[in-house]
């Protein structure tokens, strides 16, 4: 199927090799005539060829050479024959046939044949005068349809000087042989007359037909070149690899011996024995240009249809070895060669305006010290601001942003290598950051699941013990294990839970509703949820916050998760009967909220340790809580663009979350 | 007598669902995966309430949910390991009139199979009266000024008159969310002061009185950052 259909795109490319010489002739023709026509206002109105100037001209001219030739002869002979002497057989290839008599000597020349009906002058006379197209000299009557032939329209010019001179010694008999044997210049000039006129006549329909045929014809030429069924794409031949310049300079030395060819074998034409000798010949020569100039023009098509036109060049091929040569050196050795070339074109330039006599030449190299200083600073900016774009870049990555774009393709020579890597390093930084976050977000879907796994068998556990407890337990032991299973089953729960919200809150795996809050009111709210747990630790919340309200931009809900972990924290791990500090000041930009407090139990890691997931202080091992909270918080904190510290100082325990004011 | 299906793949679970619910009183009706339930309340013409796991065999809650809400008004309430909130959302809008998270609270398991027992039977078939002059309510929570008395889902609430008059500030402006110095000036009708916490103490109070679960508040929200409101709820 596909090759058919290939098959059938390279029959119609064929007859397009085909018809572009047809149509290239019929539009070539038509502006000839056009132009012929136009310019000769007698053709323009005359539509049959013997009445025209063009005929006479031609017939005239013809006899002519005719009756030079019999001048020529009489000369030579110089002789005074008989009343009845006649010279036969004059032959000159020509369709007129003629009789000319020397009134003096009485001979009588013609190149009618001899035969048994033309044996006398009179003879000849009739056989002459029995074609339609005559002429009689002797009393200039024309005997004949070829009413162009009349007294009147014969023109003498300084070529027909013989037959003016001859008038009084000459009586000349013409005519044309009606059937026409030979290929003279007046069958051609006929042809020509009226493939001329023909043209003319239809070269309203015909010129913009051959054009738009033509133009058609060409443009799918071109789009067919280099599509084959051996190959997917274009495909390229030894020749089409050839350095352009040498390929059009071989065609084109063609194409002019072709023309000289042709050139000479029309000079053939006139003659009747080797006249086919020159058909063949122009045919020949013809076809030649017309393959030669299709080899160029697929050529050319293929190299520009594979982008490859500019780089078959021979120019191209030199500067790129010269570039090439340049290019691997140093920046060092750049920058010295085009510091070099500036201060020698610019040393050029001076001794030039020096050297100068006139005022034009010295403006002349003033102009050109100019270009070559914009030049230089375009350049040079040009440079610069590459590099400042490859540092834009640098700086990008530096702060984190791996989304960097680069093209290199903006670039040029060594900036362009440097923006390659930075392409480069971006896109491994990027995916690698990509890579942990969804390894992050896996982990995260895994715990989820896993948590989810685990929440139904510890909703029974927690049921079953529920109802236990309401059944009458054998003795106090029985009790006590029963609130040891309780506990334990309560701190699984929520040690599943917070395991979910900081695998999520770590991943930033987290949809975040940003609004506008007030930070006291919020701490307010929180420390309002806390009051009775804190007295039930014995604790006295000190808050100390300004009067007016300070807003910050985050999401409610985590930031009440944040401060309830801190506040949890303080109700589980202060030391009783002590003061909680909970200070919010303004700083600078930045709102700040101080929580401190003093630890029940001694604090035997660092701070850092202290925010790490699962870990807890030392002796705080046994009581409630999954050790997750400032992880969480730290986490949550971070996803909202705020900053959390924690400072132990001994037993002093503080928290410090820092937001930026939104005014 | 009311009956309530308790569908859950868990065995164990449902059994002591049982449990608790019998002793409320009611009779449980029990059924392992989703196509057992459907055929349960095929046959059953009264079941007052469905509690629904939502991951089991067969067919899942949601589906279930789905298919019994086609032709069937009985209050649902999904019970299910699945606690993030866009699960809640997905059970909500699946036909499901409450949601629970296990592991869960016996006791608020409980309260909340009342309430909606108490809506289908009992509340929903009342005639809404016209609103009446000092009685402000939100859906199930009405304040009655005239007798300074509070109820919710029928059930009176005491209330200190601090706490009473800041739950009737909120209801009386329900849907609008008030900061604690807005709620200073306008229920102490003086200008507020200094740093205390003494109105998110009085909100949670209020809140420990009058929600089921206090965390997870229906009537009286806590909007972080910003203030509280009493949620504008529809009369059932």
């Amino acid at each position: 199927m596909h090759n058919k259909k290939i098959c059938t795109a390279r029959i119609v490319k064929n007859i397009e090799y085909f018809f572009v010489p047809i149509f290239l002739a019929i539009f070539i023709l038509c502006i000839l005539s056009l132009i012929t026509v136009e310019q000769n206002v007698e053709l323009k109105h005359t539509n049959n060829y013997y009445e025209s100037s063009i005929f006479t001209n031609e017939y005239l001219k013809n006899l002519w050479l005719n009756n030079h030739d019999v001048r020529t002869y009489e000369l030579s002979k110089n002789q005074y024959g008989n009343s009845e002497n006649i010279v036969y057989n004059w032959d000159r290839n020509s369709n007129i046939i003629f009789l000319i008599i020397n009134k003096k000597t009485g001979t009588a020349y013609t190149s009618v044949q001899k035969t048994t009906y033309t044996d006398t002058i009179d003879e000849i006379k009739t056989y002459i005068g029995k074609n339609e197209i005559y002429w009689n000299y002797v009393n200039e009557k024309i005997d004949t349809s070829a009413e162009a032939l009349k007294e009147e329209n014969i023109y003498y010019d300084s070529n027909f000087e013989t037959i003016k001179y001859n008038k009084e010694n000459v009586d000349i008999y013409s005519a044309i042989i009606d059937e026409m044997p030979y290929n003279d210049s007046i069958v051609f000039t006929k042809i020509a007359f009226q493939v001329c006129k023909y043209f003319y006549n239809y070269s309203i329909i015909l010129l913009p037909l051959s054009m738009i045929a033509l133009i058609i014809a060409v443009i799918s030429i071109i789009n067919g070149i280099g599509k084959t069924a051996k190959y997917e794409e274009i495909h390229l031949t030894w020749f089409d690899k050839w350095k352009l310049e040498i390929v059009t300079f071989i065609i084109l030395s063609i194409i002019i011996l072709s023309t000289i060819a042709f050139i000479m074998c029309f000079d053939v034409l006139d003659s009747i024995l080797r006249w086919p000798i020159g058909i063949i010949g122009i045919i020949t020569s013809l076809i030649f240009i017309y393959l030669m100039l299709i080899l160029l023009l697929e050529t050319t098509v293929k190299r520009i249809k594979t982008h490859t036109i500019i780089k078959s060049s021979l120019i191209y091929a030199v500067f790129h070895q010269i570039a090439e040569l340049v290019r691997n050196r140093k920046i060092t050795t750049k920058l010295v060669l085009f510091y070099g070339s500036f201060c020698l074109a610019g040393f050029i330039c001076t001794v030039g305006i020096m050297n100068s006599y006139s005022s034009k030449s010295a403006f002349f190299w003033l102009i050109m010290l100019i270009i070559l200083a914009i030049t230089t600073f375009y350049l040079l900016f040009k440079k610069l601001k590459e590099f400042e774009k490859v540092k834009e870049a640098l700086k990008n990555i530096y702060e984190g942003n791996t989304e960097v774009y680069i093209n290199p393709n903006e670039f040029n020579g060594d900036v362009k290598k440097m923006a390659i890597y930075i392409d480069d390093i971006a896109g491994g930084l990027s995916n690698a950051i990509q890579e942990s976050l969804k390894s992050e977000r896996l982990k995260t879907e895994l715990i989820t699941n896993v948590s989810h796994d685990i929440k139904t068998p510890l909703t029974s556990i927690i049921n079953y013990v529920d109802l236990l407890k309401k059944e009458k337990m054998p003795n106090e032991k029985a009790q006590e294990y029963l609130m040891v299973l309780e506990n334990k089953s309560q701190r699984l729960k929520k040690l599943t839970e917070d395991l979910v919200e900081a695998s999520k809150a770590s991943s930033g795996n987290i949809k975040l509703n940003m609004e506008k809050l007030n930070v006291i009111e919020l701490v307010k709210q929180v420390s309002g949820e806390f009051e009775d747990k804190f007295k039930e630790s014995k604790l006295t919340e000190i808050m100390t916050v300004p009067e007016e309200a300070v807003y910050i931009e985050a999401d409610g809900r985590y930031m009440y998760r944040i401060l309830e972990n801190i506040y949890a924290n303080t109700a589980k791990y202060a030391m009783e009967n002590t003061r909680v500090y909970v200070d919010v000041k303004k700083a600078k930009e930045n709102v700040v909220i101080n929580m401190k407090n003093v630890s029940k139990d001694k604090l035997n890691i660092s701070a850092d340790e202290l925010m790490q997931r699962f870990v807890r202080g030392e002796a705080s091992r046994n009581t409630e809580g999954s050790g997750l909270g400032l992880s969480i918080a730290t986490s949550l904190t971070e996803l909202q663009g705020g900053k959390f510290q924690i400072y132990l100082d001994g037993d002093l325990f503080k928290v410090t979350i820092e937001f930026k004011i939104k005014d | 007598m009311y009956n309530i299906l308790v569908v859950d793949d868990d065995k164990e679970i449902v059994n002591a669902i049982e449990i608790y619910l019998s002793k409320e009183g009611y009779n449980v009706l029990k059924a392992y995966n989703g196509l057992e339930a459907l055929k349960v309340v095929e046959k059953n013409k009264d079941i007052h309430l469905i509690i629904l796991d939502i991951m089991m065999p067969k067919l899942d809650g949601i589906s279930t949910a789905n298919l019994i809400r086609k032709d069937k008004a009985i209050p649902i309430i999904m019970l299910s390991a699945k606690s993030e909130d866009y699960d809640k959302i997905a059970g909500l809008n699946n036909g499901a009139d409450d949601y629970i998270t296990k592991p869960f609270n016996p006791l608020e398991l409980i309260a909340r199979v009342n309430s909606q027992i108490r809506r289908y039977t009992l509340l929903g078939s009342m005639v809404e009266n016209e609103p009446q002059e000092n009685i402000y309510r939100s859906g199930d929570l009405i304040i009655n000024d005239n007798t300074k008395q509070v109820t919710v889902e029928g059930k009176d609430v005491k209330l200190t008159p601090t706490e009473y008059n800041i739950l009737k500030f909120l209801t009386k402006n329900k849907g609008i969310v008030y900061s604690i110095e807005q709620i200073y000036e306008n229920v102490w009708e003086e200008e507020s002061f200094g740093a205390d916490n003494i109105i998110a103490v009085h909100i949670r109070h209020i809140r420990e009185k009058i929600e089921i679960n206090p965390k997870e508040p229906k009537y009286l929200k806590v909007i972080w950052g910003i203030g509280y409101k009493i949620e504008n709820l529809n009369k059932n």
